[in-house]
């Protein structure tokens, strides 16, 4: 602990018939050079009670009762210099953050007024109440003098309160730099008894994509270290981080800008297959193409098809030319088994089938048979998984870019992934006791206006009872007025970083006075405001720069490496295999090239991806990748049309069939 | 020692008290002011006795121009008192006042006051005809008490406010006396050339210290300017905005000469005759005559910052007004006194 900051007082309180004190707020008078601003934390030491309270206005007084007067007597110079200056003074009003004795509450008494020292700082904030359980947020300054200040992590993380909102203006080291602060400090303070993860979304450049490396010599100020130091929290990247992407066009190389050779260790390929995104269908489909009809359908397909992993056709279908049964557990499969459907109800001269109209099916086998081409590096024909880890890792952060992709492929993995982390929620497997999931653009997925959304509805249910389940929200967006109330007012803590003054109007901030929102609208990088369930009012704090390589400075020192092709199936397939030899995988691309008339790399992707999730013996890699391509086939010419019947068409072994091909069944 | 304010209010109380079924209620302040008025009604001007021009052959008005020194004005004396009938015993008004005096100095620009110099005069008191009040229970309080001396028979009521009100005035002078001789012997020990500005006439003051830098500003000089001839009053009243009037000699009535000017401080186009018109006192020794330029030129730097919305603040100085409001601060406050007058 601190000696205290100084025994002379900076004021006195002042309480006039005009402007008397209150319970809650109280007036003092300072000279002004004392190091007092909005944001201040004062404390008014009475004979029998000492009261506590943060400045939020101030008023600045000389003797003049009008300007007209100061005008008169400087003959309108305004250079001129009188002899003997007006008494200057400032009055503040200062919010009452707590008082001792706490009961009765009382209206703080006439006295002297002191800067708050280390001790005083921890008194009014209450933080002596939950030592054990203090996560450094930041530091708050009086001078040269720095002040822990902490949250709660039962308030935090749950289970007496949960969520962290954050808001500010982008690029103002206000939210990311925040919320990475913060989610270090917990990875190093949580009593170990308590496990946590993280999982973040890199939406925007490399910004989260070197998390694990530390910056550049001279990143971090004297100022920073120093404030690393009060808080007691080690200046150290995180030491275990996963990354994921989807892959890119090609299938094989993966869509992230880490993908340098020496950085490849931790990334790995977000890939889903059928199962996974059927049940965001209202996310990957345009809303005019989910009709209740078509809706009807998809229930159908999902109850009836999917979920059990194949399906049985009846007697009279299989009288139609269906086989008793086909196998639906990827995009392949379904395709086929649609494909089934359609030449059973074509037969029937197009009418309903199961009581679903033909058009309606053809409608949802076009747009479910496109997902693998608009989705092309995250949704897979194969069925190939490679999804977040089925238990979550004690501290550790998981991050998955989707910086390099579409809006729409970002908007699905985002959904589908939070509403992944409710389920497992709802049955206790999240294998950690508090995963926190980081959200930025909060204003995009739990809009305060519009339809009620999936992700919104998945958003309030974490907000609402995920701190009881160990699923812990961090939002962050740039305008708290357009998140939906009850999301970001389920947010036990918030943080307010620098705001723009339109958005200050907005009512929702109305619990502020005029000059602490004129304080957040010049609020400083590395500074916000905290409000926190033990604080009676709001707190500026700042807190250092989290300790990791920057986006800017990883990109340059590790520069984003595209492999050739064939390097990355080779790459690929040597994590199965690490013997494998690149000429090995080079000679079997090369032939079905040679055989192919051109090297056809959905193919070879689609084999990779076969591979991966077969997962064969080492020793046996190289051999099913070459059994998942195209086989020659021998080729002879026919000099009669006899036998030219072609031969008998078998969907059930994949067998393609084009019911508009006119060359089909020949 | 002499008990604070807030002691006397507290024994006061504690007095009034036990005795509040004797006594008898005096008016409210409102209605004082009007009884303290009539009773202020007719000053005892000093009247001068003699006027003579030292400067030059006859009262001229002279330009006043800046000065290379600096300001040496840095002290500066004022005085107020706070009075109201607390209470009747029998017919006789008992009074209570507060008197103060302080000297605030002038560092870096700001007012302030010199710790070194014990600068603040506080008494407080009952004022009342001590042989026809309960002097013996209001000493056992420890309560101070100051004979007005009325005689034989008890005057009327008029006449015993006015006593109580000469009295306290009179007080009032004396403790700014006591303090400005202080502070000029606390000057002198210090080797200091600054100035002791006062409110008012400085004549008795340079009775016991005849060189000292000590300077007077009556706001009012009625008296004086009933000895002014008419071709000297013409001169003192044609000053313009930056004039002085020639020094001249005053002498009252046993009281020893001293040398005064008329300054005029702002443009009389914008008011009266009188408007921002003051006169100044110093002691008349010959040594000081050669500073009247640089005083004047002082003074006229003082005309800044105004002194309002004080209604004399043509001819009142800011730092005058400042001691003014440094103890209007520390008196015991009108409603303090209202509510101990409502015990009785």
């Amino acid at each position: 602990m601190s000696t205290p900051a100084t025994d002379k007082p900076i004021g006195r309180v002042v309480g006039t018939e005009r402007k008397p004190n209150t319970a809650f707020t109280f007036n003092f008078w300072c000279t002004p050079d004392a190091p007092v601003g909005i944001g201040t934390i004062v404390v008014v030491r009475g004979e029998s009670r000492t009261v506590w309270g943060v400045v939020t206005e101030g008023f600045g007084y000389n003797d003049l009762e009008t300007p007209i007067y100061d005008y008169i007597g400087s003959d309108g110079v305004a250079e001129a210099e009188s002899p003997t200056l007006r008494p200057e003074m400032h009055l503040y009003v200062a919010s009452v953050l707590r008082q001792q004795p706490e009961e009765p509450v009382q209206p703080p008494p006439i006295a002297p007024v002191y800067l708050a020292d280390e001790l005083d700082v921890r008194m009014a904030l209450r933080m002596d109440a939950f030592t054990p359980y203090a996560i450094p947020a930041g530091v708050y300054r009086n001078g040269e003098t720095l002040s822990p200040i902490t949250l709660d992590s039962r308030f935090l993380l749950g289970p007496d309160a949960g969520h962290l909102n954050v808001t500010g203006t982008s690029g103002l080291a206000a939210k990311t730099s925040a919320i990475m602060f913060l989610l270090q400090a917990i990875f190093q303070k949580l009593p170990g008894d308590e496990s946590v993860a993280a999982l973040l979304f890199n939406v925007k450049g490399g910004d989260l994509l070197f998390i694990d490396l530390p910056p550049e010599d001279g990143f971090l100020t004297e100022q920073d270290r120093r404030m690393y130091d009060v808080l007691g929290v080690v200046p150290k990247p995180f030491e275990r981080v996963v990354y994921y992407a989807p892959f890119k066009q090609d299938r094989v190389n993966l869509n992230t800008l880490r993908s340098h050779p020496d950085l490849r260790y931790n990334v790995l390929p977000l890939h889903w297959g059928l199962k996974e995104v059927l049940d965001y269908t209202e996310v990957m489909l345009n809303r005019d193409d989910i009709d209740v009809k078509a809706d009807a359908f998809l229930q159908f397909i999902k109850q009836r098809a999917v979920d059990p992993g194949k399906f049985e056709f009846d007697q009279e279908e299989q009288q139609a030319g269906a086989p008793a049964m086909m196998p639906v557990t990827n995009f392949a499969e379904l395709s086929a088994w649609l494909d089934t459907v359609l030449r059973i109800a074509e037969k029937r001269g197009r009418e309903a089938w199961r009581s679903h109209a033909y058009p309606t099916i053809r409608k949802v086998y076009n747009r479910l048979s496109n997902l693998t081409t608009r989705y092309r590096g995250l949704i897979g024909e194969s069925g190939f998984i490679s999804d977040l880890p089925e238990r979550f890792e004690d501290r550790t952060v998981y991050v998955i870019d989707v910086s390099q992709l579409e809006q729409e492929e970002q908007d699905l993995i985002i959904t589908r992934v939070i509403a992944e982390l409710r389920k497992r929620m709802e049955s206790h497997r999240l294998g950690v006791d508090h995963l926190i999931v980081v959200v930025d653009e909060l204003n995009k997925y739990a809009p305060s206006f519009g339809k009620e959304t999936y992700m919104l509805r998945t958003l309030l249910d974490i907000t609402e009872r995920g701190r009881y389940l160990g699923l812990v929200l961090f939002g962050a967006q740039q305008f708290r007025s357009q998140v939906e109330r009850r999301v970001a007012g389920n947010c036990a803590t918030s943080l307010y970083g620098r705001i723009e003054m339109e958005e200050l109007a907005q009512p929702g901030y109305s619990v502020f006075g005029q000059a602490v929102k004129e304080k957040l609208a010049a609020c400083e990088p590395g500074e916000v405001l905290v409000r926190h369930p033990h604080f009676t009012q709001p707190i500026f704090v700042r807190f250092p720069r989290p300790c990791f390589l920057r986006g800017s400075e990883g990109i340059r020192r590790y520069p984003p490496q595209e492999k050739p092709f064939d390097v990355a199936v080779w790459e690929t397939l040597r994590e199965l295999d690490p013997t494998l030899e690149y000429l090995q995988v080079k000679a079997v691309i090369d032939d079905l090239a040679a055989y192919s008339n051109g090297l056809d790399e959905d193919r070879v992707s689609e084999a990779m991806h076969r591979v991966l999730l077969e997962r064969p013996e080492p020793s046996r890699v190289l051999e099913r990748f070459r059994a998942h391509l195209p086989k020659k086939v021998a080729s002879s010419i026919l000099t009669t049309p006899t036998g030219l019947t072609g031969p008998a068409f078998n969907p059930a072994n994949g067998e393609d069939f084009d019911p508009d091909d006119p060359f089909a069944g020949l | 020692m002499v008990a604070s304010p807030t002691t006397t209010l507290d024994r006061l109380r504690r007095y009034l008290r036990q005795n509040h079924s004797r006594l008898r209620s005096a008016p409210t302040q409102a209605e004082q002011i009007e009884l303290l008025a009539q009773a202020q009604q007719s000053p005892v001007e000093d009247s001068v006795a003699s006027l003579k021009v030292v400067e030059h052959a006859t009262m001229q008005a002279v330009p006043v121009r800046p000065v290379s020194q600096s300001n040496a004005l840095r002290h500066f004396l004022d005085g107020i008192q706070r009075q109201r009938i607390l209470y009747y015993e029998g017919v006789v008004p008992v009074f209570y006042a507060y008197l103060s005096a302080v000297v605030r100095s002038r560092v870096d620009r700001r007012m302030c006051c010199l710790q070194d110099g014990s600068p603040l005069q506080q008494r407080d008191a009952l004022y009342a005809p001590l042989r026809y009040v309960d002097v013996e229970g209001l000493r056992q309080h420890g309560i101070s008490l100051r004979d007005t001396e009325p005689g034989d028979p008890l005057p009327s009521h008029p006449a015993l406010i006015q006593q109580a009100s000469n009295r306290i005035s009179n007080d009032r002078e004396l403790l700014e006396r006591e303090l400005a001789q202080q502070w000029l012997h606390w000057l002198r020990q210090q080797g200091s050339d600054d100035w002791l500005v006062v409110d008012g006439g400085i004549a008795e003051l340079a009775s016991t210290m005849p060189d000292a830098h000590l300077i007077g500003l009556a706001k009012t000089s009625t008296g004086v300017e009933r000895a002014l001839s008419p071709e000297q009053m013409q001169a003192v009243y044609g000053l313009h905005k930056g004039e002085r009037s020639s020094v001249f000699a005053i002498t009252r009535a046993g009281q020893p000469a001293v040398y005064s000017w008329f300054l005029r401080l702002h443009d009389p186009t914008k008011g009266s005759l009188l408007y921002g018109l003051l006169r100044v006192e110093i002691p008349a020794a010959e040594s000081l005559l050669a500073h009247v330029d640089a005083l004047s030129a002082w003074l006229m730097e003082d005309r800044v910052p105004l002194s309002v919305p004080d209604t004399r603040y043509d001819r009142l100085l800011y730092p005058m007004r400042d001691c003014e409001q440094y103890l209007r601060a520390l008196a015991p406050s009108t409603a303090q006194l209202e509510a101990l007058a409502q015990m009785v």
